[in-house]
């Protein structure tokens, strides 16, 4: 038997070669978000990634269903999008739907982060020592340090974990970015090209007492509607839930927890 | 002064003057200067490879994914290309293996052919020496046609002695010619290593054996053989064919395939990976004589060997130096026979799993060490003008490319590939580019595992026959194994390449290490 002849190695090589030659552009086009599309040739797409930190979510674009979330699936790439906007719907049981509009731009990734609420959100009273079903018992200590918190005033400015602030100015809120420099995230931008500089959270006719970040989005109090949940996101529809709706109620959060006191009493606020 | 047993090759070799250079240090001058460039010229080319990455990584993360995209495409088709090679040669050496070379020989002039084989040896047990000789004895081959010639080292002392001489009393007897030489330690212009050890067997064969048995030169084929190298029984039968038959076979050495099958049963799934990733390396170049170079386990012409004076005893590479030697020595005219025939070899393996790890990296530092080799080519081929351009162009670039492409491809693929992804900011990492470099790599990178299955399935077929005492989930493990390949290929592969690359790139000569060999039970 005799070695690969020459010629033989020499037809492998040409034709890997020109297939290689061939695949290359296809797949560095594909990769830049270059589609065909019939009747239109070439036309460079866009995408969106939905992030659904939640098991068992349904996420739909344009009302098509894209994918349910799972253990592990927790993002939905969709890509190959012709420039325009899109509804993206992700629904789970027991949640509040939650409705994003987000616009596609060439060579660009619109990016999200679904915000699902549960549908209940439930105040639980907490007290000391004593018995009842709607009533969370919590030791003395805490108790007692939960009720100090409310004795120092509430921050006007509070930094996230993304390098981003909340500030409480003259009665409304709003989310800016930390550093000045920084490139703005995408919920920023009501389209990827184009950023503001501020989320305004409340800046209606109520006024705002206190705003931290809570739960995926801001937890604002305000001296007339109570306390609200709000998604801190420029692009439509941003989710605002009341979480307590009661004038001159006041929040906390503290390790973790979203603290209420209403008069003398303190709540919990579970679901969130 | 050298010493007196080099003084006969070097006379030999006064017209190539540079034949035996082994590093920068051994010139003076503007080649001094030369010689230290083109040894740095690896490493600079894969830093500098792997640098670029990284900067670009930061600074334009769309030319680096674009880049990553081009190398992922590139291993796909390059692992189609090469796995071509494998089953071709797979199926080449099956059919080699069956053939009878003895019937093969009837109608050529065999008669005069003698085989020399020497077995360089340092602190292996008795056990591995006398395998070996014993691989020889039952090879369907004349065995008064082969002399034998066991080296030892003195520095390794009076046991090893021992060893050799009652393997001489065991079966010396069955051979023409069997001597027991012990490479003297300290030799001026030597590194302890394989070879020193052989060339001064050579030496010591032809003033004990050849020339007193007036044994022709050019009739002896020299099998240099690892310690652990036991031959398939018609391995000289084969190997006389291939010498017979070659076009010219004064100007050719010829390379048996390397299995490292004499204790793979035994060998942890980390070193069996390694030891078939090699072997499979090796088919491949099979099939592509033209980048071929001898290596481990080869045969040589005494004639070619003699003129050329011997193996480098300065060098860490000297199985593949010899080829480029040779090649040098004879302006270009020199070629590698693949003989498509098997010699066995042991695996590297050691009592513990990190030990074996140890073991491994050392032994691959060591074989890419062979990058040394590119400051030589590139001297020669300059102080060597009766070297085709063509064949010097060829040449050069087959041996760049190959260690370059060893470091850089997969350490690129695996690692600094998706630096983009991590450093190239909110700007890129909202490009589409961004989203779709994964997937796209992804695909190429997950079809080229093909190549696994080539290799799981070639794998198979080469394992000897099951010892009674491994049970089935045993040989199941041969198919998995396969799935370590992507890890091994960077920590075994391109890392210790680096590792010798830096070596070379900032003057830390690399030393001979030598493989432990393991009693086989």
């Amino acid at each position: 038997m005799k070695p690969l002849s020459r010629n033989k190695r020499r037809i492998y090589l040409f034709g890997l070669v020109l297939l290689f030659l061939i695949c290359l552009p296809i797949a560095l086009f594909f990769a830049s978000g270059y589609s065909f599309r019939h009747g239109f040739g070439f036309i460079r797409t866009g995408g969106i990634f939905v992030s659904v930190p939640y098991a068992g979510a349904v996420v739909s674009v344009n009302g098509e269903e894209v994918g349910t979330s799972g253990l592990v699936k927790r993002g939905f790439y969709i890509d190959n999008l012709a420039p325009s906007s899109y509804e993206v719907r992700v629904t789970r049981d027991g949640s509040r739907p939650w409705n994003k509009t987000l616009v596609v731009e060439e060579n660009l990734v619109s990016d999200t982060r679904a915000l699902l609420v549960p549908l209940e959100i439930q105040p639980m009273l907490l007290a000391f020592g004593a018995e009842a079903s709607s009533t969370k018992i919590i030791s003395r200590s805490l108790y007692n340090l939960y009720s100090l918190a409310f004795d120092v005033p509430a921050a006007t400015s509070t930094r996230g974990t993304f390098g981003e602030s909340i500030f409480v100015e003259h009665g409304d809120v709003f989310v800016r970015l930390s550093d000045e420099g920084a490139l703005p995230s995408s919920n920023f931008c009501g389209r990827p090209s184009y950023c503001a500089e501020e989320i305004p959270i409340e800046n209606g006719r109520q006024a705002s007492v206190a705003a931290a970040f809570f739960g995926g989005g801001v937890v604002y109090a305000t001296k007339e509607g109570g306390i609200f949940l709000k998604e801190a996101d420029i692009r439509p529809t941003p989710v605002v839930v009341p979480v307590y709706q009661k004038a001159g109620s006041l929040f906390r959060v503290i390790d973790g927890r979203l603290i209420v006191k209403d008069g003398n009493k303190l709540y919990e606020i579970e679901g969130l | 002064m050298p010493h007196p047993r080099l003084r006969f090759s070097m006379q030999q070799t006064v017209p190539h003057w540079y034949l035996h250079i082994g590093r920068a240090s051994e010139l003076s001058g503007r080649d001094r200067i030369i010689y230290r460039l083109f040894e740095m010229l690896p490493g600079f080319l894969s830093v500098g490879t792997l640098l670029l990455f990284v900067a670009l990584s930061f600074t334009r993360p769309d030319w680096a994914a674009y880049l990553t995209i081009v190398f992922s495409m590139y291993w796909l088709f390059r692992t189609i290309y090469l796995s071509i090679h494998l089953r071709y040669n797979f199926k080449r050496m099956r059919h080699n293996m069956a053939l009878d070379w003895n019937a093969r020989l009837k109608d050529l002039k065999h008669e005069e052919v003698v085989h020399l084989v020497i077995f360089p040896f340092y602190n292996e047990a008795y056990d591995v020496v006398a395998e070996s000789v014993r691989g020889l004895i039952r090879a369907a081959w004349d065995t008064k046609r082969i002399c034998v010639v066991l080296s030892a080292e003195a520095r390794a002392g009076e046991e090893q002695r021992k060893i050799a001489e009652r393997v001489k009393e065991e079966f010396g007897g069955k051979f023409l010619d069997f001597q027991v030489v012990a490479h003297p330690e300290g030799v001026p212009g030597e590194i302890i290593g394989k070879g020193s050890n052989i060339s001064y067997a050579a030496e010591e064969a032809r003033i004990r054996i050849l020339d007193p048995r007036k044994l022709p030169y050019e009739r002896v084929l020299v099998s240099a053989l690892d310690i652990d190298t036991v031959v398939y029984p018609q391995y000289f039968a084969c190997l006389t064919w291939h010498f017979l038959t070659a076009e010219n076979p004064s100007r050719s050495s010829f390379q048996p395939v390397p299995l490292y099958n004499n204790n793979i049963w035994q060998a942890p799934m980390l070193s069996r990976v390694m030891a078939y990733s090699s072997s499979f390396w090796q088919m491949i170049q099979q099939e592509r004589p033209e980048k071929l170079a001898t290596f481990s386990s080869h045969a040589v012409p005494f004639q070619q060997l003699y003129e050329a004076g011997y193996w480098q005893r300065n060098v860490v590479s000297e199985d593949s130096r010899i080829f480029w030697n040779l090649f040098a020595r004879y302006d270009g005219n020199y070629t590698v026979i693949p003989m498509a025939y098997p010699v066995s070899m042991d695996a590297n393996a050691a009592p513990t799993f990190f030990g074996t790890a140890k073991n491994i990296y050392r032994q691959h530092r060591r074989w890419t060490y062979g990058a040394e080799n590119i400051a030589y080519i590139l001297f020669t081929f300059m102080k060597n003008p009766r070297i085709p351009f063509g064949k010097k162009f060829r040449a050069a670039f087959v041996q760049i490319e190959g260690f370059w492409s060893l470091v850089t491809h997969p350490l690129v693929l695996f690692a600094v590939g998706w630096l983009p992804l991590l450093v190239g900011g909110k700007g890129f990492n909202a490009t589409v580019l961004s989203y779709n470099l994964p997937l796209v790599a992804k695909v190429f990178l997950t079809a080229s595992l093909f190549g696994l299955v080539v290799c799981a399935a070639i794998g198979m077929q080469l394992v000897p026959e099951r010892p009674r005492e491994y049970g089935r989930w045993r040989s199941t493990q041969l198919l998995f194994q396969w799935a370590l390949v992507p890890v091994t290929m960077v920590i075994f592969t391109s890392i210790p390449g680096l590792d010798a690359q830096m070596r070379l790139l900032f003057g830390r000569y690399l030393g001979f290490w030598v493989t432990p060999k393991i009693a086989r039970t």
